[in-house]
């Protein structure tokens, strides 16, 4: 087993895995500590050491607002139990890679992930991240942290001023999961991996941190596959309610500008001479109390990481060509992820986007009463989750590019949470053993299969294949305008074809029209 | 343990997150100075203690051993030995690692201290078989414990016994169980443990290092309950029986023909011998058989584990233990004085004594054939006539004993049965670590398994619920008036069964 690697930086040495035949190495540092006069700078190469640096323990978790696990959250229980006991600092950025590796020629595929908590919270080594048995089936797992929330997002007249031309002015955040990606584009050949196979997955703010990679020109030629768990947030161009929609530059800077002022900040000096704990306890000062994410800051367009809104990448097809899975969990559909769902009057409003077309959208949408409104809401037409990820399954596939569609639907046993926001997380890195929840042996079943749909995706592009055991998986066929397919998980693997919705077809022309005038 | 620290007797140790962060794991603890140079073939030492905070992060060497896991299309090489051959191995080795899901300190859990399996001359605590981990989350305190292994754990030779009088002889592998006992005992407190709740366990040679524990003078009083896997054994005619301690005669005997054909001239000769080198030789000379085992030095143990159940040396605590149909043919082999020709039984019968004549009137076998189909009975299978005799006798002394036969379907294109060893996945919650395509069933079935164990550890007692929450189906207690086993087959029942004539004779022959 390939226990001792050597990187750009120097020697590393992983632990010997739970499974023996993975190894794993804990908080490798893949740039500088982004600390002091780094603060809100782009990621710097991390220096390099001496002799042999033991991975055995991991990085400090990103800077945070409430230090995870100190509340008794349904997330902590499910997510945090122990993570009172982490450290918290702004030295956040490293790296936990899962290597089933015998010898740097073994040239396996990579899986890149990226946590989400709406890139104000996580960090990646929940407890549901446990990638030996992703590893185990023969690829290499690598955990990506980044920079969250105010020190991850913060856009600010001053940084803008102070960033020297040609270098982004924000989304540092975004920028370390880059440099992470080409870190282990550079290195992970040592790892036994192939820097050609490299697939990037998230889920929630990941999902939406992956979109962000994916149509990014900083990342070109380095991402071979990506996968968006809850969800893809595309948007059609019409309603503003995609998760994680990039604001503009300059809407970012005068909100930073504007929490500058609100906590009594003067200047950006004072800015980054401050106690991050500090800054944090200012920026929870002025939190909405009933925000989940309190005041977040969040991906802006600052015309050189993040040069336009996902959604227009998407109708422009200016993302790389590469097979794509993207999926959503059914409970979260109509939970509170999901937004406040729709009232005839909001109908009426949205109809108005449609200009000329206003009354054959409302023909379409047919809605006589607020139930009618709130039912919409909940289907395919406008749910934020099953919209948007179908929506672009639609587009893509018109394009002749390959999409994979689930819905992860299985019943979820403890409490009456069901498929909630993440619980796909435990069966796609099967490590339902790591659950506070009762998982039976149906489970187990499950995650087996789920997990090596993930992994043969990651190594061939296509899920299909044979599941863990060697036994032939249920047939998860693309998605295609022709032929909706969509891989439900429920107590089994069952593969459907969705009906036709002629307003969600719609929705999708309106965008069309917006992005693409000259078609 | 703020920031994953503890202070033990020996100094201040730190622990790192398990790969269920629930869980603190301190691998690699030193519970006796390493028993090298002078220190070979003694009793174990204390440790010495350091200075600072010392890293408990990584598996202490394994004892010196046949090299493990080269052949990677050997069946235990899969099995147990996928990456054995990275692992450092070395004299230097009573490291014990310690698994707690404690957070203060003051948790006061109870505690379970394994001996791994190995034929007393294999083997290693870090086994893939075993996750302590899913075991500690059960909410106990796993310590598992390396110990001196073949001629290095078990030498016996008239020089030592002239070197070390009064001391005990060739013992030193269990010697280092019991200093790790009496250690877990001391120091668990630090890590969240209750020093007064202490079940041993141990598989094959692991059993036999348990029955060691329990029928020591030496070992009285330092743990609560016992659990002993595949399993107990039971000296009838003239049983050639693999786990249970040997003669001192023949112990020494071994010693000094090993000395004599390996060109050994002194005791300072052969402790000058590089362990691994002495090893080589031993396993060159004495091939796959064990030789060096536990010996009944008069000290350590003054009689075999058959006899100290008869004379009642057997301590007051709950025992678990049972077998797998799969091992069963395996063991029967080391039942050596059977006959092997129907005119062979008369002569044979006298071993019955008075009951003579009732065994020729259960055995009317008149050619070789009928004796052959005869001999296939459970009363002439070690493994499974052993753990019945053994829980009769332990019934009647009115100690609580609970019996079980496993047989769950072990999935796998060789077909394996339920074979020696097969449990462990199952009892110890690590069917994600095999190679085998085990499914949700056998999750299921390793679910009910293990919260057993872990009740059984919990409380001596199996009974109770499983890590969910929901009851598990009843297992009795094994008693003459309740001849109860749990079959751990599909799932888990418990099933009656009789007491069948010809056992009860042997049964009452080996009284």
């Amino acid at each position: 087993m390939l226990r001792k690697v050597q990187t750009e930086n120097g020697m590393v040495q992983g632990l010997v895995g739970k499974d023996p035949r993975v190894t794993v190495f804990r908080g490798i540092p893949y740039a500088k500590p982004p600390v002091g006069e780094l603060r809100w700078k782009a990621p710097q190469p991390a220096e390099g050491w001496e002799g042999v640096r033991k991975c055995y323990e991991y990085g400090d978790m990103p800077m945070m607002r409430v230090h995870p696990g100190t509340d008794e959250s349904f997330y902590k229980k499910e997510l945090h139990p122990v993570a009172a006991e982490y450290g918290m600092s702004e030295d956040c950025l490293y790296l936990n890679i899962f290597s089933p590796a015998e010898t740097t020629r073994d040239k396996l595929p990579v899986f890149c992930y990226i946590h989400g908590g709406g890139l104000q919270d996580g960090y990646n080594y929940e407890v549901e991240f446990d990638g030996e048995r992703v590893a185990r089936r023969g690829v290499i797992v690598v955990m990506i942290s980044y920079r969250l929330g105010l020190f991850g997002f913060l856009a600010h007249p001053e940084i803008t001023k102070e960033t020297p031309e040609g270098e982004v002015v924000s989304n540092f955040g975004m920028q370390d999961q880059s440099a992470a990606l080409h870190w282990v584009a550079r290195n992970i050949e040592s790892f036994g991996g192939d820097p050609e196979r490299i697939v990037i997955c998230g889920q929630s703010a990941g999902a939406g941190s992956v979109q962000t990679q994916l149509c990014s020109p900083m990342n070109e030629g380095i991402i071979a596959g990506a996968i968006c768990q809850s969800a893809v947030s595309f948007g059609f161009g019409d309603v503003e309610s995609g998760i994680g929609r990039a604001i503009s530059l300059k809407d970012a800077e005068q909100f930073g500008a504007d929490f500058f002022s609100s906590v009594g900040i003067r200047d950006l000096k004072e800015a980054r001479d401050m106690d991050a704990g500090e800054l944090m306890r200012r920026l929870d000062s002025v939190s909405p109390k009933d925000a989940m994410f309190g005041l977040a800051f969040g991906t802006c367009i600052d015309g050189k990481f993040v040069t336009e809104t996902t959604v227009s990448s998407y109708y422009n097809d200016r993302l790389p060509d590469v097979p794509m899975m993207v999926g959503v969990c059914m409970a979260e559909t109509q939970g509170m992820f999901a937004g406040a769902g729709l009232t005839k009057k909001d109908i009426e409003e949205i109809a108005e986007v449609y200009g000329e077309r206003k009354e054959e959208f409302l023909k379409l949408a047919d809605v006589k009463t607020d139930e009618d409104a709130a039912a919409l809401a909940r289907g395919d037409a406008f749910n934020r989750f099953l919209g948007d990820s179908r929506g672009f399954c639609e587009l893509r596939s018109g394009m002749g590019k390959k999409v994979y569609y689930y819905i992860f639907d299985h019943d979820i046993p403890g409490d009456d949470a069901g498929s909630f926001h993440g619980s796909d997380l435990w069966f796609m890195f099967d490590s339902l053993g790591n659950s506070w929840r009762p998982f039976e042996g149906k489970h187990y079943d499950l995650a087996r299969q789920v997990c090596s749909y993930w992994t043969n995706f990651v190594k061939t592009g296509n899920p299909n294949g044979c599941d863990y055991n060697g036994n032939p998986l249920p047939e998860w066929k693309e998605y295609r305008n022709k032929e909706k397919n969509v891989m439900k998980f429920l107590d089994r693997p069952t593969p459907e074809v969705l009906e036709e919705c002629p307003l969600l077809d719609f929705r999708l022309e309106f965008g069309k029209e917006k992005y693409l005038p000259d078609l | 343990m703020r920031n994953r620290t503890v202070t033990i007797e020996s100094g201040e140790l730190q622990g790192i997150f398990g790969w269920d962060p629930r869980i603190l794991v301190f691998k690699g603890v030193p519970y006796a100075a390493p028993p090298v140079g002078d220190l070979r073939w003694r009793e174990p030492q204390p440790v010495k203690s350091w200075e600072g905070v010392r890293k408990a992060d990584q598996y202490g060497p394994m004892a010196v051993q046949p090299q493990p896991g080269e052949n990677p299309e050997d069946f235990w090489t899969r099995e147990l030995h996928p990456t054995a051959t990275e692992f450092e191995m070395s004299e230097d080795c009573l490291y014990l690692n310690i698994f707690t899901p404690a957070r203060t300190g003051e948790e006061k859990l109870p505690v379970f201290c394994y001996f791994h399996g190995g034929g007393y001359k294999g083997g290693y605590p870090y086994e893939v078989e075993f996750d302590w981990e899913h075991m500690a989350r059960k909410g106990m305190v796993c310590v598992a414990v390396t110990y001196r292994l073949g001629l290095m754990g078990f030498l016996a030779h008239p020089d030592l016994a002239a070197e070390q009088p009064g001391s005990p002889v060739g013992n030193y592998g269990v010697l280092d169980q019991l200093c790790a006992l009496k250690w877990v005992k001391r120091n668990i407190a630090a890590f969240g443990g209750n020093p007064d709740q202490i079940t041993i366990a141990g598989q094959s040679a692991g059993s036999g290092s348990v029955q060691c524990q329990l029928t020591s003078p030496m070992a009285k009083g330092v743990f609560e309950g016992a659990i002993i896997e595949s399993g107990m054994t039971i000296p009838f005619c003239d049983v050639e029986d693999p786990l249970s301690p040997i003669p001192l005669e023949k112990a020494l005997h071994n010693g000094v023909e090993l000395f004599k054909k390996a060109g050994i001239e002194s005791l300072e000769e052969a402790r000058k011998i590089p362990a691994k080198e002495l090893t080589s030789v031993s396993e060159k000379i004495f091939g796959r058989f064990i030789r060096f085992q536990p010996v009944v030095d008069g000290i350590f143990l003054k009689e075999t584990f058959f006899e100290a159940m008869k004379h009642g040396n057997w301590p007051d605590v709950p025992i678990m233990t049972g077998y797998n149909v799969g091992e069963l043919e395996m063991f029967r082999h080391y039942v050596t004085g059977l006959p092997t020709a129907a005119s062979e039984l008369p002569e044979f019968a006298e071993k019955y004594g008075a009951d003579k004549e009732k065994f020729l009137s259960l055995c009317t076998a008149k050619t070789d054939e009928e004796l052959h189909e005869f001999l296939q009975g459970d009363a002439w299978n070690n493994m499974k006539v052993s753990a019945r005799i053994g829980g009769e006798i332990l019934a009647e002394m009115g100690r609580k004993v609970y019996l079980y036969q496993f047989d769950a379907d072990i999935p796998g294109e060789d077909h394996p049965g339920s074979f020696h060893g097969a449990e462990l996945w199952f009892a110890y919650d690590s069917l994600a670590r095999s190679w085998r395509p085990f499914t949700g069933k056998h999750y299921d079935l390793a679910r009910q398994i293990s919260s057993y164990w872990a009740n059984f550890i919990r409380t001596g007692d199996p009974n109770g619920n499983d890590s969910f929450g929901e009851p598990l189906p009843a297992w009795s207690a094994y008693s003459a008036d309740s001849r109860r086993i749990m079959y751990f087959e599909e799932g888990s029942v418990e099933k009656e069964v009789v007491l069948e004539p010809a056992m009860e004779l042997r049964w009452k022959a080996s009284m």
